[in-house]
């Protein structure tokens, strides 16, 4: 089996996983929620680029929909087979250790955009496609801000997952206290937050910040969004490497 | 029902247990005691007594972060009382009324935190049956864990108001006094404080109860609590563009924005038109409250009486 059948499987393996329960089927319906929302708009005559940013994208989308999505799917990828116990037999086997983590990283950024990044696009396009060349551009921002987001929430918290099988509840207290909470009360912390790097590369092409401010200019955000996103998939490659067995006592 | 009884052919209370070896000729204390039992056993699960130190943090920081900007205003309150003594303006400090509005975020965080503590251990692993062989059924189980977080809310919400009027009090020059003016203002606390207890602890404890996995329960929480704020407001910016109408009574849904307008019914304060879009009055807000209230209290027993013991 040459490395490239290999990481289909795992794919293979790791949507089957993902796809097979019940909170996927809940996940697909949040994710249409901004679509009705935005027919909504479209019905309503509400066609600003800046209303349906502020009141669908920002408040639905990127607050909610992107970070629930992304880090199930990241802290899932891996969390379900260690919490099942199966992840022995994908160790067991002679693959690299990075392999592995390439296809687990792949099939869980691959179902977050292939939700979120859905979603955002139909919704834009429904309401936005009368407000002409800057409702598209508008439309490929929240795109990109999303495929952005998706891959690093994706990618951080499958690496935490490695780490503790909290991954969940860390990822859940993250997106409330720190880009929730924390991020509007202390501007210094933009530069570590996901959020503000998926508005800072968005803004290569339209502006998408509610109050017009970008925190994080669009070279910047890509830049860190890479670092980040390299340096997550190197830890959990090193981690895995060593990785021990979590005990039956729990 | 619940007295012993001396026979050992008839059905007894408690046969499922008693195979028959040994029997148990005690008082049985019988339903109500078992309710308490659980009461006070989810009362130190809720805040982690009896557990190991990690169990406690987290309810322990959250309680403290929402009672933490009254606390300071207490141990500042002489430093205040100067300033404002030298500037000869009224110091502008924190109030009763809006209180819960500007910080009940970390009473949601605290609900999402320890609301799964509840309700998920017990389903995960399966326990259940065990509880409801016992003189314990299904709607005293999810009643005796909803009035353990009532009251755990109750008191969270409830400490801040204290610090306030004490820091309120000392302030004064004339304690006694100032004891009289500043009780009617405090007072309403109670009942508000009580209201958003009830309304917090049965709408989390009935999300949370749907999933063994405490996780999935705080997502499903905050998914329901931060789009059932958004997708009003989203509505609402649509309808107020055509004129008033009556997309503005959807707010009655957001839990945390109807609170805060039904708690302001209690001071008998006005609704701000800055923070309360639409024409709904802290009235409204307080029946949509009630209304709350006893759906998610339904949904919960529906949820119990449902699941497979």
């Amino acid at each position: 089996m040459n490395s490239i059948a290999i990481f289909g499987e795992i794919v293979r393996v790791t949507l089957r996983q993902l796809l097979g329960r019940r909170r996927t089927l809940l996940l697909v319906l949040l994710s249409a929620l901004p679509v009705l929302l935005a027919v909504a708009f479209r019905m309503g005559g509400e066609t600003d680029i800046e209303r349906f940013t502020r009141r669908i994208f920002d408040t639905v989308t990127l607050t909610i929909l992107l970070p629930l999505v992304a880090i199930l799917f990241g802290a899932g990828a891996f969390g379900a087979e260690i919490d099942d116990g199966t992840v022995v037999y994908l160790l067991a086997k002679p693959i690299p250790r990075w392999l592995v983590v390439a296809a687990k990283a792949f099939a869980a950024v691959a179902m977050s955009i292939a939700l979120t990044g859905t979603s955002t696009l139909v919704a834009g396009l429904v309401d936005l496609a009368p407000a002409g060349q800057d409702g598209i551009s508008a439309v490929l921002a929240q795109v990109v801000a999303v495929v952005v987001g998706s891959v690093c929430y994706a990618v951080l918290f499958l690496t935490l997952s490695l780490f503790t099988r909290r991954a969940l509840v860390i990822g859940i207290g993250y997106m409330l206290v720190w880009e929730g909470a924390l991020s509007s009360i202390l501007p210094g912390i933009a530069n570590l937050s996901i959020r503000q790097y998926s508005i800072g590369a968005a803004s290569a092409i339209y502006n998408l910040s509610v109050n017009r401010t970008v925190l994080v200019p669009a070279d910047t955000a890509f830049l860190l969004s890479g670092v980040l996103i390299v340096a997550a998939l190197i830890i959990a490659t090193w981690k895995l490497m060593r990785f021990e067995l979590p005990g039956g006592s729990d | 029902m619940t007295a012993p009884r001396g026979d050992s052919t008839g059905t007894r209370t408690g046969s499922i247990y008693d195979l028959g070896y040994r029997h148990y000729e005690g008082k049985r204390n019988g339903r109500l005691y078992a309710m308490w039992s659980l009461f006070v056993e989810s009362l130190r699960g809720v805040w982690g007594f009896g557990r190991p130190m990690s169990a406690k943090a987290v309810p322990l920081i959250l309680a403290g972060l929402y009672a933490l900007p009254a606390v300071v205003q207490l141990a500042f309150s002489s430093v205040i009382t100067q300033q404002a003594a030298k500037s000869g303006k009224a110091p502008e400090l924190l109030n009763y009324q809006s209180y819960f509005a500007d910080f009940s975020f970390l009473v949601f965080f605290f609900c999402v935190a320890q609301a799964p503590e509840l309700v998920c251990r017990d389903q995960r692993y399966s326990v259940l049956p065990l509880y409801f062989t016992r003189a314990m059924g299904r709607i005293e189980y999810a009643l005796s864990r909803l009035a353990a977080l009532v009251l755990t809310l109750f008191v969270v919400l409830l400490i801040p108001a204290l610090a306030l009027f004490v820091g309120d009090v000392l302030m004064k020059p004339d304690a006694f006094k100032a004891i009289g003016d500043e009780l009617p203002l405090a007072l309403p606390s109670i009942p508000a404080g009580a209201l958003a207890a009830l309304v917090l602890g049965s709408l989390s404890l009935a999300i949370s109860s749907f999933s063994p996995r405490r996780a999935y329960s705080a997502i499903g929480m905050v998914a329901y609590i931060l789009l059932m704020e958004a997708i009003p407001a989203a509505i609402y910016s649509i309808g107020s563009s055509s004129g008033p109408n009556a997309t503005d009574k959807l707010f009655l849904l957001s839990p945390l924005t109807s609170l805060m307008g039904a708690t302001n019914w209690f001071f008998g304060v006005p609704l701000s038109p800055n923070d309360f879009a639409g024409t709904l009055t802290s009235a409204g807000y307080l029946g949509g409250a009630f209304v709350t209230f006893a759906v998610a209290t339904l949904v919960l027993m529906y949820r119990y009486r449902r699941l497979p013991a």
